[in-house]
C-alpha cells in the first residue's frame, strides 16, 4: 500500500474512533481527548509531509506508524489489522538515517 | 536585581524596506547565518543582543507585516512563520525577541486609528522595535492590575509587568492596561520615557538572552493618541491569538532543527562507535541510523505542519474571519505548537543520546537546545493543547477565545 492509501486508512480509522467516542463515557475525558488530539495532529503532520515532493519515504513511514498508533491507542474501536511488514518499520527509519549521515540526503 | 539601561533608540534611523515575501525569506536566511555564529557565546555569557537586534531592525524584517498602504510588504502568515523559523534555527532567543513586536503590529492593523497606524508603522519601517509588557506576576490575564488613569487630555500609566520579552531592547513598549472604563488598552510608551524601568532580572535556564524580566511603569505620561483600543479585538472573531501561538510554534520548530543539525554534524565527526555498540564506527551504527531517521522524519513532518497551519491562517484572512475560521486557525496553531514541543524536546535529548559523552562538553553548547526548548514550551500546558485539538475532532468544538477584562 502506498502513502496515500495509508493516509486514507488513517483518516478512516480516526473517523471511526472519533464517532465511537460521541456519547461514550470517555467522550469528555481529558486523557482520551488528549490522545485524540495527539493522533489528529500526527495525522495532519503526515498528510502535510506527503504533499512535499521530496519526502515520500518519510511520509510513508509516518503514515504506516500512525496506523499502528491509532490501532494501539483504540484497539477496540477500529476495524484494522497490522501487517507482518509493520514489524520492520525501523528498517525504513534506518535507511533514512543512513542516507542522512552519508550525505546522500540532507536534513 | 540589576537595571540594564538601553542604548539610544534606533527609531530615528532609516531602515531597509523589504519589498516582498521572497526578499523577506532571503534576508532572513542571510541574517540567520550572521547571528548563528554567536549564539553559544551569547547564551553562555548572557549578553544583551543589541548588535543582533540592531541588525534585525536594519534588515527590514520587523516591518514585513506593515500594510502596503503604509509602505510595508504586507507578507503572508506563511512568510512570517518561515522567517521566525529561520531565525530560531540560528538563535531562538533572537527568534523570540520580536514575537510580540509582530503581534503589536497586528494590533495596530486591527484597532489602531489611521493616525496611530501612520505614526507607528512609520516607526517600524524605520527599524523601531516594540517590546512586550502584558503579563503580570501573581495576577491572571483576566485581571490585569496595571492601570491607565486620565490626567487632563492625557493619561498616567502605573503597574509592573513580567515576561517582558523584548522590552529591554525596544524603542516602544506597548503596555496592556485597564482604563477607567474597565477596558483593556495598549498604551504605547517610549522605552526611555520618564517612569519606565526595565530590569535585567531574567534569571532562567533557557532562552536566556530574551531578557524577559520585569518592566515597571511609575506615573508614566501617555498622550491620548498613543492609546490603542485593544479591547475591540476581543469582541469579534480574529486570528490574533492563534497568530501568537503560530509564531511560538515556529520558534520551537527552529529549535528542533538546530538540535538535529548539531546531532548530524556531531555523529559525522565521530569515528569511534558508542561504547557497547556492535558497529565498526559511529557512522555504521544501525541503531543510531534508525533513531536518527525517525527523528528526521518527525522534524520534516513538523515543518510541513507549520507551513500548513500558517497557510490556513492566510486562507482564513483571505476568505474573511468568522467564528469558524477563527476556531479552525486556533486548533491548527495549538496542534503544531503541541507537536513542536514534543519534537524539539526529543531532538534536544537525542543529540546527547546518540552523540556520546563528548557531547556534554560545554564548548559545544548542545545543552542550550534542551534548555531553550524546555523554557520556551512551558508557557502553557501541552497536554491541554492536545485536549483542545481532540475536542474539536470529537465534538466539533472550537477553543474558547481568551477573555480579558473588558467593558
Amino acid at each position: 500500500m502506498g502513502v496515500s492509501d495509508d493516509l486514507a486508512t488513517g483518516e478512516r480509522l480516526f473517523a471511526e474512533i472519533a464517532a465511537s467516542l460521541v456519547g461514550d463515557l470517555l467522550a469528555d475525558d481529558p486523557g482520551t481527548l488528549a490522545e485524540i488530539g495527539r493522533l489528529r495532529t500526527r495525522l495532519d503532520a503526515a498528510e502535510a509531509l506527503a504533499e512535499r515532493d521530496d519526502a515520500a519515504d518519510e511520509a510513508a513511514i509516518l503514515a504506516r506508524s500512525l496506523l499502528l498508533d491509532l490501532f494501539g491507542s483504540f484497539p477496540s474501536r477500529v476495524a484494522w489489522a497490522p501487517d507482518r511488514s509493520d514489524e520492520a518499520l525501523h528498517l525504513r527509519h534506518e535507511a533514512i538515517g543512513r542516507a542522512l549521515l552519508s550525505g546522500e540526503t540532507g536534513l | 536585581m540589576s537595571v540594564v539601561v538601553a542604548r539610544e533608540p534606533v527609531s530615528s534611523r532609516t531602515g531597509h524596506v523589504i519589498a516582498d515575501a521572497a526578499e523577506a525569506v532571503a534576508v532572513a536566511r542571510a541574517l540567520a547565518t550572521e547571528i548563528a555564529a554567536g549564539a553559544i557565546a551569547r547564551d553562555r555569557d548572557r549578553t544583551v543582543p543589541y548588535a543582533e537586534l540592531d541588525a534585525l531592525s536594519a534588515s527590514g524584517l520587523l516591518a514585513i507585516t506593515v500594510p502596503r498602504a503604509f509602505g510595508g510588504a504586507d507578507v503572508s502568515y506563511a512568510t512570517v512563520a518561515e522567517v521566525f523559523r529561520l531565525r530560531s534555527v540560528a538563535d531562538p532567543a533572537i527568534g523570540q525577541l520580536p514575537q510580540n513586536h509582530f503581534l503589536f503590529v497586528e494590533a495596530l492593523r486591527q484597532d489602531g486609528t489611521p493616525d496611530q497606524q501612520r505614526r507607528f508603522f512609520g516607526e517600524v519601517l524605520r527599524g523601531a522595535r516594540f517590546g512586550n509588557a502584558q503579563a503580570e506576576r501573581g495576577s491572571s490575564a483576566l485581571d490585569l492590575r496595571t492601570r491607565l488613569t486620565r490626567e487632563g487630555d492625557a493619561f498616567r500609566l502605573n503597574g509592573t509587568k513580567y515576561y517582558c520579552t523584548g522590552a529591554l531592547t525596544a524603542q516602544w513598549i506597548p503596555v496592556a492596561a485597564i482604563d477607567a472604563d474597565e477596558r483593556q488598552v495598549l498604551a504605547f510608551v517610549p522605552r526611555e520615557a520618564e517612569g519606565v524601568a526595565v530590569l535585567g532580572d531574567w534569571d532562567v535556564i533557557g532562552q536566556r538572552v530574551t531578557f524577559s524580566g520585569t518592566a515597571q511603569f511609575n506615573d508614566v505620561h501617555v498622550p491620548a493618541d498613543d492609546v490603542v483600543a485593544h479591547w475591540r479585538l476581543f469582541d469579534r472573531p480574529t486570528l490574533f491569538h492563534s497568530y501568537g501561538v503560530l509564531l511560538h510554534a515556529a520558534i520551537d520548530v527552529g529549535i528542533a532543527r538546530a538540535a538535529l543539525d548539531d546531532l548530524v554534524a556531531s555523529v559525522r565527526q565521530r569515528s569511534r562507535p558508542r561504547l557497547g555498540a556492535r558497529a565498526p564506527s559511529a557512522g555504521e551504527d544501525r541503531l543510531l541510523h534508525a533513531r536518527l531517521g525517525r527523528a528526521a522524519a518527525e522534524l520534516h513532518a513538523l515543518e510541513a505542519l507549520l507551513s500548513t497551519a500558517a497557510r490556513q491562517h492566510d486562507g482564513a484572512a483571505a476568505d474573511g474571519v468568522d467564528e469558524a475560521a477563527s476556531g479552525r486557525a486556533a486548533v491548527a496553531a495549538f496542534a503544531v505548537k503541541a507537536l513542536a514541543e514534543d519534537v524539539a524536546i526529543d531532538a534536544a535529548n537525542l543529540l546527547f543520546a546518540l552523540s556520546g559523552a563528548s557531547a556534554a562538553e560545554s564548548r559545544h553548547g548542545y545543552d542550550r537546545h534542551w534548555r531553550n526548548a524546555r523554557v520556551h514550551t512551558i508557557h502553557d500546558a501541552n497536554d491541554w493543547r492536545r485536549v483542545l485539538v481532540g475536542e474539536h475532532a470529537v465534538h466539533g468544538r472550537y477553543p474558547a477565545k481568551p477573555v480579558r477584562r473588558s467593558r
